[in-house]
């Protein structure tokens, strides 16, 4: 018997892009995400000075997904607009562009939070160390493995 | 601990006042949004913070983290709460179940025990596959525990009971609470025979001495000075905790304690988790077993028989709340207290002794005649009461805010990691779910009306592009 019955329900599809017209606005959605990662995402995107608009929503709470709008701003429609004369503007960035630069910057934060983290908490940067080591050695018992089926099937031929 | 200075607001874009209503974010001007996100890291990393504030014990972390906002303070509570794996009983088999509870209470109860067993030595289940494709159970994702017990007439009956059934287990190779108990101690013996001779080995003993006493009840381990009296006086009572109460005329009632569950090694699994080595919370010990020995799990009366098989998966707290690594994890924000008027002599007495205990302090002062004034002394200390608000002079003189990218953060380990490990993990977590995305395809766009579906191959997921859009089908990744 199965002590939890309900398991989690999977998305249906892990990213869709949704949206026409000019390739700088774009909803995403991003299956098995929930508030954590999309509201994490927004707050990088909308310190954007490139994104005009940024918004995520989760369309319903039984459903593992969350849309996330990017609108960038778009320099190169309607050429006569006073913000494409400036030479300070900012460049032309797509919608999918802006998500994956936001991902990577939200994962360089992590990793600077993780940084200041084993600066203060020795025991990190210890488990760190024996999580390496045997990652290490499952590799290396892993190719060792190899090497055995190697040879038996070398000695079969 | 030092008063924080005045927070730079161009920074937080504004701060949170507080006043006798409520809260209010008071707007402040900001620094222009970055122009990518290489500035807006350098920004963060420049005023980035992190220190740790108290470790009341080795299972609790107070720590305080600047700088960031608050989508990502967000992030890391949640995913310590909900998306940090752990191993738990997730398959019961009742073989036998006779006792007053029902199957179904019984194996929720038994999912509810906390493994004292790092997660990450484990594979998530799903991951090994037999022939046909289907999930594998292997050593590498599995942890199989056997509950075998019943009641006999008396306490003498049902040890004799006991005693007849642990030398069957223990020929299958099974371990118990009692076993580990044991072996821990055989170890410590050795330990203490070998370094004999040394200079410092009187010190050692004693230390060792200690942590046997500390086994004979291993959840005693790390409690409270309170909590320990309390145990004390609980263990020097005629009434032990652990036989259960025997009394004329009351038939004979077995508890069924987490020591009874009985741990099966399967594979390779007794000779990476050792019975002998010690070492509770992140890390191998003592075998694989529950965090606590004394949980009750079942109460038993004469000839009632409990049998079955448990299996522990690894899962995250999203899925069933057992599987949260962390008893409570929260943050609130660091208050901010500016004294805009001196406040002087009893008016600060009031203050420091009726209002906010250890947030203010009285020191003696020469102005104007007075005696003392009141300084703050530590804010940290603040539950941000209003209460000095009702005093019309207080009012005026103080003023309450809390600073919008201070974070003090709490985290309150099961036991299973320490808590320092579970932020790391979180952290790591974070960046794997930001990494899935980092993968896609560069150019995924639409391709002009006439063809309905297109496809691109993406050597991390199946990219769908058709002419509303791309959608990626049936991605496999690993959380």
């Amino acid at each position: 018997m199965s002590v939890n019955e309900v398991k989690i329900r999977r998305a249906p599809c892990a990213f869709e892009l949704r949206g026409t017209g000019p390739p700088t606005s774009r909803t995403f959605v991003l299956g098995d995400e929930d508030h954590t990662l999309g509201n994490a995402l927004r707050h990088v995107l909308i310190n954007d000075a490139r994104v005009d608009f940024c918004g995520y929503c989760v369309p319903h709470p039984s459903e593992p997904v969350v849309h996330v709008r990017v609108q960038c701003r778009n320099n190169t429609d309607g050429g006569d607009s006073s913000s494409s004369m400036d030479p300070d503007a900012p460049s032309t960035l797509t919608a999918i562009e802006a998500l994956k630069e936001a991902c990577q910057t939200l994962s360089d934060q992590c990793d600077l939070v993780l940084e200041k983290l084993e600066e203060v908490a020795p025991e990190v940067v210890e488990d760190r160390i024996r999580m390496d080591k045997l990652a290490e050695e499952d590799d290396r018992e892993m190719e060792e493995e190899m090497e055995e089926e190697e040879e038996y099937f070398d000695e079969e031929e | 601990m030092p008063p924080s200075p005045e927070p730079d607001l161009s920074s937080t874009g504004g701060i949170y006042d507080v006043n006798e209503s409520g809260i209010q974010f008071r707007h402040a001007p900001s620094l222009p949004t970055p122009k990518d996100g290489t500035e807006f890291l350098t920004r963060i990393s420049s005023n980035l913070k992190l220190h740790i504030l108290d470790r009341p014990t080795k299972d609790e972390l107070v720590f305080e983290l600047i700088g960031v906002d608050v989508s990502f303070a967000n992030a890391l509570r949640r995913i310590m709460i909900a998306e940090v794996p752990t191993m738990a009983l997730e398959y019961i088999y009742m073989w036998n179940n006779t006792g007053l509870i029902h199957d179904e209470v019984l194996s929720h109860r038994l999912g509810l025990i906390p493994l004292n067993v790092d997660p990450r030595y484990f594979d998530e289940y799903g991951f090994d596959v037999d022939e046909e494709g289907n999930p594998a159970a292997t050593d590498r994702n599995t942890i199989v525990f056997r509950l075998n017990v019943s009641c006999g007439r008396n306490a003498k009956e049902d040890e004799k009971i006991r005693k007849k059934m642990e030398s069957k287990w223990k020929s299958e190779g099974l371990v118990s609470g009692y076993d580990v108990e044991e072996a821990q101690q055989k170890e410590k013996n050795k330990d203490a025979g070998n370094t004999t001779g040394d200079d410092a080995t009187t010190e050692e003993k004693e230390e060792s001495k200690e942590e046997d006493e500390e086994d004979l009840e291993p959840s005693v381990m790390n409690l409270s000075l309170s909590d320990r009296a309390a145990t004390n006086a609980v263990a020097s009572s005629n009434i032990s905790t652990n036989s259960p109460i025997d009394s004329p005329h009351r038939p004979f009632t077995r508890h069924v304690y987490t020591r009874d569950l009985l741990w099966a090694p399967q594979g390779d699994q007794l000779s990476r988790f050792p019975l002998s080595s010690s070492g509770v919370g992140s890390g191998v010990g003592g075998g694989i077993r529950p965090l606590h020995e004394d949980i009750l799990i079942a109460k038993l009366r004469p000839g009632q028989v409990i049998e079955l098989e448990a299996h522990a998966r690894k899962g995250i707290g999203k899925d069933h709340a057992k599987f949260s690594p962390v008893a409570t994890a929260s943050y609130r924000l660091l208050p901010h207290i500016e004294i805009l008027k001196p406040i002087y002599d009893e008016l600060a007495e009031e203050l420091v002794n009726w209002y906010e205990p250890g947030v203010f302090k009285c020191v003696p002062t020469t102005e104007d005649g007075h005696r003392v004034k009141a300084i703050v002394s530590n804010p940290y200390a603040c539950t941000m009461s209003r209460n000095f608000m009702r005093n019309p002079i207080l009012k005026e003189s103080i003023k309450m805010s809390r600073v919008p990218n201070h974070f003090i953060f709490s985290v309150e380990s099961v036991g299973m990691m320490e808590p320092a490990i579970i932020v790391a993990e979180a952290l790591k977590i974070l960046k794997k779910k930001c990494e899935r995305f980092i993968e896609l395809p560069f150019t995924l766009e639409p391709p002009p009306f006439d063809r309905v579906l297109a496809w691109v191959t993406s050597p991390e997921m199946n990219v769908n592009i058709n002419r509303y859009g791309a959608s990626v089908v049936g991605a496999h990744y690993t959380s």
